[in-house]
């Protein structure tokens, strides 16, 4: 377990080595798993750790190629090329980060592919150009395999270049340290908080289409820190976000009643 | 205002599968389960801490694996036993899925700091058995029943498992007047089906002595004895199925049994059937036909349930089926569209102010080529009313209602069936709505005319939903929701048999390119089979109608990404053959 100073990441695996190694290497990564799991964070760590710049993209289903390579905008009465943020990457040497990719479309995805395998070079048919990207430039995809759209996921040709690292929720002892260095709350207190999250957890193919990640039990924490009644931050932080259903509402506030008493 | 219901997902969690809150009738000092339900007793404070402590250890026991139905039979009976094993289950419990325990359960005076005895139901029992000193068994534990879990694991089986002994001979059958096979009527044959009496006086305990093992009758005594109400629940079910059938028989028109000449020119469909046993398709096995729904007792009252669906429902299946398609002149967009770029040329430069901004062309997820058949389960089993006097039947008519409703006012394809049937030679679609028919108050008045009667052959229900889906409606997306409160159960038609007919006519659908999802609304028991037969992602079943909001898109979305998917990898494969 090592801990950055500045954007803390606790591993539970060996992911940051797969991490550094692929980034030694010019190989792109895909990072699978649960929504707040720590995704989006373990990549800001390492950026930081390997010195680059971090360009993320949010994906979703309206994303073209243009949004990622760049485009021609009009301007006055003429047209101006503008970059996209993965042509800012490549020209940078940054990690380009895209998140939640099978939001984006299949043809989309495509544009990567150059720059995901040996070649390293991004074609950006609209100028004529080509580039090659230099040696800090880094490609990195998340995607969370529990919800896959309709008609999407990402095609083999793209996950096949990828080097994965798949990340579930930390168990329960680095989760409790996770609350209490992020929330700073005591120990007793993140031990109530994991419990209730890891039994949530435990209902996700029955009741409820998510469990509760480690993001909403930071966030949970972090009101109880702040001031708020316990019950009541579970209630906003964790049973009103999960589910708009009265009866299931209900009866994850229950829940979080007994497991904070 | 809060009750004890509310703990269901307390339950659920700890206990890692669906298991209910239910306070009991009758005045009982302690919790217990029978393996589904946690029965409170009615006195018990919700705010007390004893009240969710009884919970807890309780759904811990379900999750431990305590209520082994080989372990229960060695308990029958012996209370000292029941509450030594009780508190080394817990104790088990507590240290098993200790991670998902509430904090305030696992550090109580009984349980801080105090290790597991027993490593599993076999060890414990047999601790419990030895002359090992324990501490008394706290009262928040609850207690266990043994014979009232058992006696749930007996009701899951029900008819099923009554048929299946039935068919191997195992059960004793008094003589019945044989037919010829050639003289004999369908009526005669399935009535013949239901008439075999069983040799004692008491269907009950002889059903219980074939699937619980000998030995049990005494406990089946002691058990009377101590006034546990209910025994005869599993053959209520039985006598409630066979009473419908046979006033289907009788009921002249709801039913009458075709014979072979006549379905030769009827408009009969036929299908096949699969036959796991032999490995092979029996052909033209079933006999199908399309009928106008009809209701002895005229139209039911339904104004309470067809109630228009909500917003939510709506918004959660507008995103189904949805596909790209190219809009021209927008604000924005990846493309510039030449047109409309050179008429706001021609408009500067002509000095028409302001120009439209509108140069781009952008690709959006607007064009709907979804196509739905929602085949409803209206087989007897649907009519019979749960705890809150509610039938499965009337939920599950509410469900198809505000399904069909929202899939059609988006503009989505829609037919709408309800099936049953009777043997082989009678399976029923009661077409409620077509594809090509419009929406109207004919529909409303058609499902007002449903009723619960006959028996659910599911294998059929899903080629013919499927085969219209395919044949009549040629859209890309294809969507087949079955709505059922169980796996099959027909003549000749049930368990290992039934369920591999349903998995082949899945795996049909699925290969013409079908999604099929289940949907099941106050139904639990039979979930198990139903998500070997589905798999666990295409099934969604909810207690109350209005749960299936929250979780319909995903279900469906995720049926038909998969059937997307393999339409891709074939089209893909097909190509690089080509190119070969």
């Amino acid at each position: 377990m090592n801990v950055s100073k500045s954007t803390a990441y606790l591993s539970s695996g060996q992911e940051r080595e797969i991490f550094s190694a692929a980034a030694a290497n010019g190989l792109p990564v895909l990072l699978k798993g649960p929504t707040g799991c720590g995704k989006t964070r373990f990549v800001q760590a390492m950026a930081q750790e390997l010195k680059r710049p971090l360009f993320t993209v949010a994906c979703h289903e309206d994303l073209t190629a243009g949004d990622l390579v760049g485009r021609f905008l009009l301007r006055g009465g003429e047209t101006v090329w503008e970059d996209g943020p993965l042509t800012r990457a490549v020209r940078h040497g940054g990690i380009c980060y895209l998140d939640e990719i099978v939001e984006a479309r299949a043809d989309t995805t495509v544009v990567i592919h150059p720059l995901a395998d040996h070649r390293r070079e991004l074609n950006i048919e609209r100028l004529g150009e080509s580039l090659i990207a230099p040696k800090e430039f880094m490609l990195v995809l998340s995607y969370n395999p529990g919800y896959q759209s309709v008609l999407k996921d990402l095609k083999p040709s793209t996950r096949q270049r990828m080097v994965a690292i798949e990340l579930t929720y930390p168990n329960a002892a680095i989760e409790e340290q996770i609350l209490m260095q992020e929330a700073d709350i005591d120990n007793l207190l993140a031990k109530r908080l994991v419990r209730l999250g890891q039994a949530i957890r435990g209902l996700q193919n029955d009741g409820l289409p998510e469990g509760a990640s480690t993001r909403t039990l930071i966030a949970t924490a972090r009101l109880i820190q702040s001031g708020i009644d316990p019950l009541l931050a579970a209630d906003a932080c964790i049973a009103a976000p999960l589910s708009d259903d009265p009866v299931a509402a209900k009866n994850l506030r229950e829940m979080a009643r007994v497991y904070l008493a | 205002m809060r009750s004890l219901e509310d703990y269901g997902f307390l339950a659920s969690a700890i206990a890692g599968r669906r298991v209910s809150v239910q306070v009991s009738t009758k005045p009982e000092a302690l919790a217990f389960s029978d393996g589904r339900a946690i029965v409170m007793p009615a006195e018990a404070n919700v705010c007390s801490q004893p009240a969710w402590m009884m919970i807890v250890a309780q759904a811990a026991l379900i999750g431990a694996g305590s209520l082994d139905a080989v372990v229960l039979r060695q308990l029958l009976g012996r209370r000292n036993l029941v509450q030594r094993y009780l508190y080394l289950e817990v104790l088990r419990a507590n240290f098993l899925l200790n991670d998902r325990l509430p904090w305030a359960f696992s550090q109580s005076a009984v349980l801080r700091d105090v290790p597991a005895l027993s490593h599993s139901v076999a060890e414990s029992l047999a601790c419990a058995q030895s002359m090992q000193a324990l501490p008394s068994t706290p009262d928040f534990f609850g207690t266990i029943r043994p014979w009232i879990a058992l006696r749930a694991a007996v009701s899951d089986e029900g008819l099923g498992a009554l048929t299946r002994r039935q068919q191997q001979g195992a059960l004793k059958q008094r003589e019945v007047a044989e037919h010829d096979e050639d003289e004999a009527t369908e009526e005669s044959q399935l009535l013949k089906l239901f008439q075999n009496p069983f040799s004692a006086g008491n269907p009950l305990s002889d059903m219980l002595n074939d699937i619980l093992g000998a030995g049990i009758s005494k406990s089946t005594q002691q058990a009377k004895q101590d006034g546990e109400g209910g025994a005869e629940m599993p053959i209520g079910r039985i006598e409630r199925a066979l009473r419908r059938g046979i006033n289907a028989l009788i009921s002249k028109r709801s039913v009458d049994l075709p014979d072979h000449q006549w379905l030769a020119e009827a408009q009969t469909l036929k299908y096949p059937e699969w036959d796991s046993h032999a490995k092979a398709y029996r052909r033209d096995w079933v006999f199908l036909e399309e009928v106008d729904p009809w209701r002895a007792e005229g139209a039911q009252n339904l104004d309470d349930i067809l109630t228009p669906p909500t917003r939510a429902l709506r918004r959660q299946l507008a995103t189904l089926g949805l596909d790209h398609e190219m809009h021209r002149r927008q604000g924005e967009g990846a493309d510039l569209d030449i047109g409309a770029l050179i008429d706001c040329a021609i408009d500067l430069q002509a000095g028409h102010s302001p120009p439209s901004p509108k140069v781009y062309r952008a690709s959006r997820r607007t064009r709907r080529d979804l196509a739905v058949a929602i085949v409803l389960d209206i087989s007897g089993s649907t009519g019979e009313q749960d705890a809150s006097g509610k039938s499965a039947f009337k939920k599950q008519l509410q469900l198809a209602y505000q399904l069909s409703r929202t899939f059609d006012s988006l503009g989505d394809t829609l037919s709408l069936f309800g099936f049953h049937s009777w043997g082989r030679k009678l399976v029923r679609m009661v077409r409620i709505k077509g594809h090509g028919e419009r929406w109207s108050g004919v529909i409303a008045e058609r499902l007002a005319l449903l009723e619960p009667v006959g028996y659910t052959r599911i294998g059929t229900a899903i080629r013919h939903g499927a085969r219209l889906l395919h044949d009549e409606v040629r859209l890309p997306n294809r969507l087949l929701v079955l709505i059922t409160d169980g796996i099959a159960y027909d003549q000749d038609y049930e368990h290992r048999y039934a369920e591999g007919d349903a998995r082949k006519a899945l795996q049909e659908a699925q290969a013409a390119g079908t999604a099929c999802v289940c949907l099941s609304v106050g139904a639990g028991t039979e979930m198990q089979k139903l998500s070997e037969v589905f798999g666990a992602a295409n099934i969604l079943a909810v207690d109350e109608v209005a749960q299936i909001t929250g979780r319909i898109r995903e279900v469906c979305r995720k049926a038909l990404a998969s059937v997307a998917k393999r339409k891709l990898s074939r089209s893909l494969a097909g190509s690089d053959k080509a190119r070969r």
